[in-house]
């Protein structure tokens, strides 16, 4: 299978008045081309600054790239200049986010705003960018495409907003598609939709996409493979398949015990106890070590790395748990 | 928005009547008699009260106010000192005012939005200081002592340009500047932060992340974005600057409203005052209303639906 994004050991900071954030710290996965990847973790895991690392749009500083590679169609991204990222972005790899609210500008028309990306990319005139607009706005699947790019943002529902936003993302044919919390702000009914829709658009326009999210369902339901993230790092890297079945890191299986089942009753939900570390002063070691109930004395001390411990599946942990018999 | 523009429009009315009620009463409450003053030294009692007759002094408070906006609309009121009408007094001065403040807030909103952007663009750096440091020196320094120092640099020492007067284009140049400079670092300002605060905000970042190059992000998203509170600073300075240009009139010798308004509060002409004053508010909410016209050409969101 074609590698279209590989991150190796990506370490990030920020220097804050507050201090030094360790905010990622031994992140590493890969996608394939045509597959969809699902970062999971909870708020603060960091995510979505994994995802604009690969963008290269985090404010650099107060950012720092320590450490780490972001390999895309065989080429380093740090190592590109602000202009080449410009003809990057939107054109190669493109981002969607979670705001549809707030995500467009609000004091131009969405003709304006779409064919201005067009343009910059494709270095077409005005008109040819319209009418290209409107032809991305069909295809995902928004009815009246004229009367929507004559309209601002906010005279449209958070939905629509969304299909604008990843009609505007693809309309360049980009490879590589990052949807951060892509449904979070939006009703389900819509959220649904709005799947669907990415999960198409990655058949009919042949790319990869890499989903951000917090919800497992969402994992569940569409992607191909899954990095659980926690306290800035990545504990375990799999497919689908197998981290549903077979979770080999404490913090996954706990997540995954913390779903409801549909089919049964239960008294209380399953939770982790203890919240997510303190990133300015992140514990020392396994950055999960004090939630874990499989902490070893090691783990307190030596941060574990992520290694392959059966085919395609990396775990960060010394103590992982055997076989992942607790989930049938 | 026609509705809305008519709503705007009605509402005016009672703030007029506001204001030409407190321009009536605060001159009525100021001590002086200006009987006395316009009978001169040595004048009779008789003469006085010859005077306070003819101008209709000797009525009740309430009766002035009515011969006083009875007087407005049929524009019969005469200046106590000059015996001309008030309409032929003031219409010249105020067209000079206008003339000098519209220059003013040219020099100052160019000026101004220029540097915020400067500023903004080149956020905690020499750059950014310097400009900011000149920003508030333009703010703290006296209209007066500004407008000396011009005449001092560029009419006496190097004589390129007049000291005083309105005699062509080029007597607006130092006027206008010394006008315009504290607004325009009011407006550089408020640019700044205006621009700092929009550059954060999650519209700029998917413009970023659709590679949407930097000069079309800062000229265009969000410099538009960045304008609308400029706006309102604008309309502000504009106001002040078309009421207030008093200093900046004294020191040139400017034929302006400001001072015309001045000069009759020493000598007690009524119509004159009231008129003035009206005639400057009249001219802070036009421009006001002006500045909510522009919003809604700014901001979609706040056009009404039709």
């Amino acid at each position: 299978m074609e590698r279209i994004l590989e991150v190796k050991d990506l370490k990030i900071q920020f220097d804050t008045e507050e201090g030094t954030v360790y905010a990622l710290e031994n992140v590493s996965f890969h996608l394939n081309k045509g597959e969809i990847l699902g970062i999971i973790g909870e708020t603060g895991s960091g995510k979505s600054v994994t995802a604009s690392a690969i963008n290269r749009i985090l404010p650099v500083p107060p950012a720092r790239i320590v450490n780490g590679e972001i390999i895309f169609q065989g080429k380093d991204v740090l190592q590109y200049k602000r202009e080449e990222m410009n003809r990057i972005r939107g054109k190669k790899i493109s981002m969607i986010f979670q705001e549809p609210m707030t995500a467009l500008n609000p004091v131009f028309k969405i003709k304006e705003q779409m064919s201005d990306v067009i343009m910059h990319h494709q270095k077409i005139n005005r008109k040819k960018a319209v009418k290209q607009a409107t032809e991305m706005l069909e295809q995902v699947r928004i009815p009246d495409p004229e009367m929507v790019l004559d309209k601002y943002p906010h005279e449209l529902s958070g939905g629509m907003r969304q299909r604008v936003m990843i009609a505007t993302a693809l309309s360049c044919e980009a490879d590589l598609l990052i949807a951060d919390e892509p449904t979070t702000a939006l009703d389900v009914t819509t959220q649904d939709q709005i799947l669907a829709l990415i999960q198409d658009m990655r058949k009919n326009l042949d790319i990869s996409v890499i989903l951000i999210t917090h919800d497992f369902g969402v994992v569940a339901e569409i992607c191909d493979t899954v990095a659980v993230m926690y306290g800035g790092s990545v504990v375990e890297f799999t497919d689908i398949y197998t981290l549903t079945k077979k979770p080999y890191h404490p913090y996954s299986n706990g997540l995954l015990k913390a779903i409801p089942p549909v089919d049964q009753t239960i008294e209380k939900l399953n939770t982790i106890p203890g919240s997510v570390p303190n990133l300015l002063k992140p514990p020392p070691g396994c950055r999960f070590h004090p939630r874990c109930e499989n902490a070893l004395e090691k783990c307190k001390i030596d941060p574990p790395s992520l290694t392959e411990i059966e085919e395609n599946h990396f775990i960060a942990c010394y103590n992982p748990i055997k076989g992942g018999e607790d989930n049938e | 928005m026609n509705n809305y523009f008519i709503r705007r429009l009605i509402l005016i009315i009672p703030i007029l009547i506001g204001v030409s009620l407190i321009s009536f009463f605060i001159i009525h409450l100021i001590p002086g008699d200006p009987a006395r003053v316009i009978a001169g030294q040595g004048a009779t009692s008789e003469d006085i009260a010859l005077i306070r007759e003819e101008f209709g002094l000797d009525k009740p408070l309430t009766e002035q106010y009515f011969a006083f906006v009875g007087g407005i609309f049929s524009g019969k009121m005469k200046s106590i000192s000059s015996q001309q009408p008030v309409i032929d007094e003031i219409t010249p001065r105020f067209w000079n005012t206008v003339q000098l403040a519209t220059f003013g807030i040219i020099v100052a909103t160019v000026f101004g939005i220029l540097l915020g952007i400067i500023a903004a663009t080149h956020k905690n750096t020499f750059v950014d200081n310097l400009s900011m440091g000149f920003s508030l020196i333009g703010v703290s320094m006296p209209i007066f002592w500004l407008g000396l120092l011009l005449i001092m640099l560029f009419s006496v020492a190097l004589n390129w340009l007049p000291a005083g007067g309105k005699d062509s284009f080029i007597s607006f140049i130092l006027p206008g500047i010394t006008l315009g400079l504290p607004s325009a670092a009011i407006i550089a300002r408020m640019t700044r932060a205006s621009m700092l605060e929009i550059v954060n905000q999650d519209f700029i970042r998917t413009a970023i992340s659709n590679g949407i190059p930097q000069k079309t992000i800062i000229y265009k998203y969000t410099l538009k974005n960045a304008m609308i509170p400029v706006v309102t600073v604008v309309g502000l300075q504009f106001g002040y600057m078309l009421g207030g240009a008093v200093l900046t009139e004294s020191v040139f010798g400017w034929p302006g409203l400001g001072r015309l308004v001045v000069q009759s509060i020493f000598t007690r002409d009524y119509p004159i005052v009231q008129s003035g004053i009206l005639l400057i508010a009249m001219s802070f909410v036009f421009v006001n209303l002006a500045v909510d016209l522009l919003y809604a050409a700014i901001d979609p969101r706040l056009r009404r639906k039709k």
